[in-house]
């Protein structure tokens, strides 16, 4: 696949000033917002660096932290200061929908890539674009917990 | 008893005016408070003739913006009041000036006068004197810290010489408390501020916070919580803080008079509520956080913010005595508080909602439904563009749905349209000196709040014709299925 110019530069500089700009060569896949399909701007918060586990989602399209325990760990606290008010703690819903169900106010929930989208760049009013508070690393680990939710229900 | 029979004459002829007037023009006296639960509106309606309408960027970088309003001195001027006690000047060409129009947090060396700690706390609302050409006074409602979260209202006196800025030795120099309201818990503080068409300035205030009212502030004509309030700021000696009308509803009621036991109507004597607070105009409210007086005919619009369940939408016309009694804490909307499940029975307390809409879970247990719901409703203001006529704009602080109350004359009922579902989550609404509705938003909540300064930035809209969109403007994302 054709990489982008910016990505052919970050190549370059790779090669030349070794693996700490690596980063830079890493694509970010197409996100799309899911109120309306338009594409998702999806980039690091100021001063945030991108975690090997985002750029392995990037490539991958799947959330590497899915059952793991020290990011089940952390979801968990990030999922409480963030989402349970609206979602509950079990996944249940009240003001938002359930994570837990068999259905799903939109059907890109099941997939790591809808999910990221949902909660980077935020649905409908208070579901906020979170990527605009948290980084995301921390989305994926929230991601991550609210996967276990579903199987502890 | 002369009182009574000249206000029924009054009365009377009032009618009779109206009456005639109906005649000219009949959507505004067809309208009629409903009488029964089943005349309240659902969403799902159709508004007659309304046009589809798209919500325009304004101007952004606002710092939670929770209340906005024109000047209506022709400079076209809008003004955001930013929670943290701040308010911002929107030019007529969209350019937010850098300068705060108001600071209030710079007026005081030991710290904010404004206290913010809690999403619900701030500078909620600024209103402009009917006559702020001439005394440049603009009023502003906020939580006050130095006063521990008192709803304060202070009337500010702006510089003929500097339109665009109070400074901080100006507030000094020229603050007056109108009103210092002691606030027990820091949510349901109310919020907006407005002047009506009859010249009075109009407060809402919240029934004091918690959950479930454990004051019982809403029935409780004792105290100015739970209330909607109308005061008289124009007065003869600066150094009465307010006057209260004389025709506000419980103005008769407070006066002196010798005890008599007999020789007295019942009606008159369940007329004297002598420790009522006379500026209450309605009551019966849990979260009055934005009402709006209708431009064109002075009709009363409120929007009160419900519990787990239930958002409700009142509206009286501009003929109304006042008096209302809204009905929180019994009920919410046309249902039962506290609501246990989906048959609770119970009386209808007072005057109904002209509209309603659920939260997700109508009712304990109740399965969660998604669509024509919210959890905070917030008026924005009352449109007669784009094919409406005298329908109130509301918008949801948790959904980001935009709808649409009006009367259908036809139909002889009142009608709730959703016109859209946005990312928005609406804080405030006006009209500017367009008469279009103008509202804000901010990304503020309950949780992952990180103060009024460090939010992801909130901006400020226009609700215009969706065939009316400026090129190029940018146009707020609605929710469209995939």
């Amino acid at each position: 696949m054709n990489l982008a110019p910016a990505s052919r530069i970050g190549a370059v500089l790779a090669a030349l000033f070794g693996a700490s700009l690596a980063a830079y060569a890493v694509e970010t896949p197409k996100f799309t917002s899911v109120i309306d399909g338009s594409p998702l701007d999806v980039k690091p918060l100021p001063g945030e660096k991108l975690s090997p586990a985002v750029e392995k989602f990037y490539a991958t399209g799947e959330n590497p932290y899915n059952g793991d325990k020290a990011a089940l760990a952390e979801g968990k606290t990030l999922y409480d200061a963030n989402c349970q008010a609206c979602h509950m703690p079990d996944g249940s819903g009240q003001i938002g929908p359930s994570l837990i169900g068999d259905t799903h106010h939109y059907s890109r929930f099941t997939t790591d890539k809808g999910l990221f989208e949902i909660v980077y760049g935020g649905a409908t009013g208070a579901m906020q674009p979170f990527g605009k508070r948290l980084q995301q690393d921390e989305i994926l680990k929230i991601m991550a917990f609210v996967r276990s939710l579903k199987k502890k229900s | 008893m002369l009182l009574h029979v000249s206000r029924a004459l009054t009365l009377f002829s009032l009618t009779a005016a109206v009456t005639a007037l109906g005649a000219i023009s009949s959507s505004t006296q067809a309208q009629t408070v409903p009488t029964e639960r089943s005349q309240v509106a659902h969403p799902g309606g159709k508004i007659p003739g309304a046009e589809p309408l798209a919500l325009i960027k304004v101007a952004g970088g606002f710092h939670d913006p929770v209340g906005v309003t024109a000047a209506h001195d022709g400079s076209g001027r809008l003004f955001v009041a930013e929670r943290v006690g701040r308010v911002k000047i929107v030019e007529k060409d969209g350019k937010v000036l850098p300068e705060p129009f108001i600071d209030l947090t710079k007026i005081n060396p030991l710290g904010n006068e404004v206290q913010a700690g809690f999403v619900e706390q701030g500078l909620w609302s600024i209103a402009f004197d009917p006559k702020y050409k001439e005394n440049g006074y603009v009023y502003l409602h906020y939580s006050s810290l130095p006063f521990n979260g008192a709803g304060v209202v202070l009337r500010l006196t702006a510089d003929k010489a500097n339109p665009n800025v109070i400074s901080a030795d100006r507030i000094k120099d020229t603050a007056k408390i109108i009103l210092q309201m002691d606030q027990p818990f820091y949510n349901h503080n109310g919020g907006m501020i407005a002047f009506g068409p009859d010249g009075y300035l109009y407060v809402g205030r919240g029934d004091g916070g918690w959950e479930g009212d454990p004051l019982n502030a809403g029935q409780d004509i004792h105290v100015l919580l739970g209330k909607l309030l109308r005061i008289n700021v124009h007065v003869p000696d600066d150094d009465i803080p307010y006057l209260v009308p004389k025709d506000n509803p419980f103005y008769a009621a407070v006066k002196k008079r010798l005890m008599f036991l007999f020789g007295v109507s019942e009606e008159a004597f369940a007329s004297h509520k002598v420790h009522a607070k006379p500026e209450i105009w309605a009551y019966g409210l849990r979260n009055p956080y934005q009402f709006h007086f209708n431009p064109k005919g002075g009709d009363l619009f409120i929007g009160d913010v419900g519990q787990n369940h239930w958002e409700e939408i009142d509206w009286q016309p501009h003929t109304s005595k006042g008096g209302e009694n809204y009905g929180w804490s019994f009920n919410m909307g046309t249902h039962c508080f506290p609501m246990t499940g989906p048959h609770d029975k119970c009386p209808q307390v007072g005057v109904l909602p002209v509209a309603e809409y659920p939260h997700p879970k109508a009712y304990p247990g109740a399965p969660t439904e998604d669509a024509g719901t919210g959890c905070s409703v917030i008026g924005l203001g009352v449109a007669n563009y784009a094919g409406m006529k005298d329908t109130y704009l509301v918008g949801d602080w948790c959904s980001g749905r935009l709808w649409g109350v009006g009367w259908d004359a036809e139909q002889k009922k009142w009608q709730m349209q959703e016109f859209m579902q946005t990312q928005l989550q609406f804080t405030s609404g006006n009209v500017d000196e367009d008469g279009y509705v103008v509202a804000t938003n901010c990304y503020c909540f309950y949780t992952s709040d990180k103060g009024p300064l460090a939010n992801p930035e909130g901006s400020l809209w226009r609700a215009v014709p969706a065939d009316k969109v400026p090129a190029g403007a940018e146009r707020a994302r609605e929710l469209k299925k995939q």
